[in-house]
């Protein structure tokens, strides 16, 4: 390429060439790692009850392993939006918008840089639950939860990105994420808590369904975050794919995993 | 491109009361203009208007042969040009090469070997080589200044719009901007809105002067200092028919304005000109602060 060819080879290449920059800034990010730390702590004190308890199993006590990715995808959530805003933060509105490359392009950089902490997520946790196998049985259904985890940080680092484009503060997200760890299902958990991000549900086939439910969301978050500054009709698409996957698994979670109205979740 | 690069006509701005253009019109060419004019002429409305940025209220603007009214002409323009704002911004957790790397891929170098290059030589253009693994927060302010250079160099643009781009330069890196500047490949059009007059006067080969709005003088800098021919005398004392007097080293005063009869003129430079031409704007402006 001499200095002057500038003109992309696809569309598509600056938005990988944005996602590779922003994916590894992401994963060297203060808050990935403030989240990736309480996954190598849930890890920790896992590994340490299974060396020194030979009854531990995955399934009654991998759940600090869970609670450690809820954090991980919450922050995500922060450090998504945190990268999103930083040409507010840094005032270089100005500069870029000079450039032909345009708002919705790089969001959709950042979209797609979600992937880098989603893989970074997946090694850790693919890595204890490996460890897991060695000392007892890990169910399909302990797999699927993993999945369903680490789409809940692809989820959430998406959420962070569309409340960058329409709420445009550094204040939103935390208060979002706080929100988040309030409506995560506990010992009192209600019908509606099986659509939250972070539900345990003991089907395989339900626990997919809230898989499918949160790529729904993320499809239609990300067709939220890039439409704020672009129309095209392969949003258009993908918009129409969420509403359906979105809407259609809730009705399954709901009716299905929560036919009454009690506690039905793990 | 043969042709004015850049083509003002009859472009009028404003921000709410205050009218930032008034009937501004000029054609430009490659070539390196100065656009010279005291605070709050109208220098960095033509430059955003220039970049891209802002659009005029009326009047007809054209980069390149093209409107950039109309969003593709907009992005064909804005692949052949590079902007350096007044006041840039930085990603300050960024290193200096991380940055100018990020904004090489908003210019379409999306090809990682062949961009990583080009940000090594803008960056080694502008003096930076050294610290390019710092980050922007560590830098000085002048090496933050030649870094929003180093960013607009990128992919040799045919459109060069760089608003004051020696504030805060040492006079070595000033030099050096001299240098960069009269050496870039391909006869680019350069606009270079400055309140250095020393830096019009060694780089440029037009300038036009804004004031209130409007354009005063388009020309060289030579006939820009023709204006005040016989219009600088130096004598003993301050004199009352001076617009402006100042104090040498000598302890002489230098008048610009109307001479007295058998006042013994000197050699006006630009600055003398500048001032006669825009002194009446920028006392107003005085008396207004």
């Amino acid at each position: 390429m001499s200095p002057t060819s500038t003109s992309p080879s696809t569309a598509w290449a600056p938005v990988r060439a944005l996602a590779r920059v922003e994916g590894e800034k992401l994963l060297r990010s203060p808050l990935f790692l403030a989240g990736a730390a309480f996954v190598a702590l849930g890890s920790a004190i896992f590994v340490r009850a299974s060396l020194t308890n030979p009854s531990a199993t995955w399934n009654d006590d991998g759940w600090t392993v869970a609670a450690g990715t809820i954090f991980l995808a919450i922050f995500t959530m922060v450090a998504t939006n945190h990268a999103a805003l930083r040409d507010r933060r840094e005032d270089t509105d100005e500069q870029h918008v000079s450039l032909p490359i345009g708002r919705s392009t790089r969001t959709g950089g950042l979209l797609l840089a979600t992937a880098w902490p989603a893989a970074g997520a997946a090694v850790m946790v693919l890595l204890i639950t490996a460890y897991a196998a060695t000392r007892g049985p890990v169910t399909t259904l302990d797999n699927v939860h993993v999945a369903d985890r680490l789409v809940a940080v692809v989820t959430l680092g998406v959420l962070g990105l569309a409340l960058a484009a329409w709420l445009p503060s550094p204040f939103v997200a935390p208060v979002i994420a706080w929100g988040l760890l309030l409506i995560t299902p506990g010992e009192d958990s209600q019908a509606w808590h099986v659509l939250t991000p972070f539900a345990g549900i003991s089907d395989v086939g339900l626990a997919l369904w809230h898989a499918v439910y949160l790529l729904g969301l993320a499809a239609l978050l990300g067709v939220a975050a890039v439409g704020r500054t672009s129309r095209t009709r392969w949003l258009l698409v993908a918009g129409a794919v969420g509403v359906g996957a979105t809407i259609a698994s809730a009705a399954v979670l709901l009716t299905r995993a929560c036919p009454g109205t009690g506690p039905c979740l793990l | 491109m043969s042709g004015p690069t850049i083509e003002l006509r009859n472009i009028e701005k404003r921000y709410g009361a205050v009218r930032a253009l008034d009937g501004v019109s000029f054609d430009i060419g490659p070539s390196v203009t100065g656009l010279l004019g005291p605070n709050g002429a109208g220098k960095t409305t033509v430059m955003r208007m220039v970049a891209t940025v802002l659009a005029p209220d009326r009047g007809d603007l054209r980069l390149l042969g093209r409107d950039p009214s109309s969003a593709s002409d907009r992005v064909a323009i804005r692949r052949r040009l590079g902007y350096m704002p007044q006041e840039p911004g930085f990603y300050r957790s960024f290193t200096a090469f991380e940055f100018v790397d990020y904004v090489a891929i908003l210019k379409e170098m999306t090809d990682r070997a062949n961009r990583h290059d080009e940000v090594r030589r803008v960056l080694t253009a502008v003096g930076l080589e050294d610290v390019a693994s710092r980050k922007v927060k560590a830098l000085s302010g002048g090496m933050r200044r030649r870094l929003a250079l180093a960013q607009a160099l990128l992919g040799s643009p045919e459109v060069l719009v760089l608003d004051e781009p020696t504030a805060g330069l040492d006079p070595e890196q000033r030099l050096r901007f001299r240098e960069l500047v009269s050496q870039l490949p391909g006869r680019p059009t350069v606009l270079l809105a400055t309140h250095q007059t020393e830096d019009v006067t060694a780089l440029c080969e037009r300038v036009l002067v804004l004031a209130a709005g409007e354009v005063r003088f388009d020309g060289t800098p030579e006939a820009l200092a023709g204006t005040a021919d016989g219009r600088v005398w130096v004598g003993a004392d301050r004199e009352d028919g001076a617009r402006l007097s100042w104090r040498m080293g000598d302890g002489r005063h230098r008048h610009i304005g109307d001479p007295p009869p058998g006042a013994r003129t000197e050699p006006a430079t630009i600055d003398d000109a500048y001032l006669l031409m825009v002194g009446d704007t920028t006392a107003r402006e005085g008396a207004a602060a």
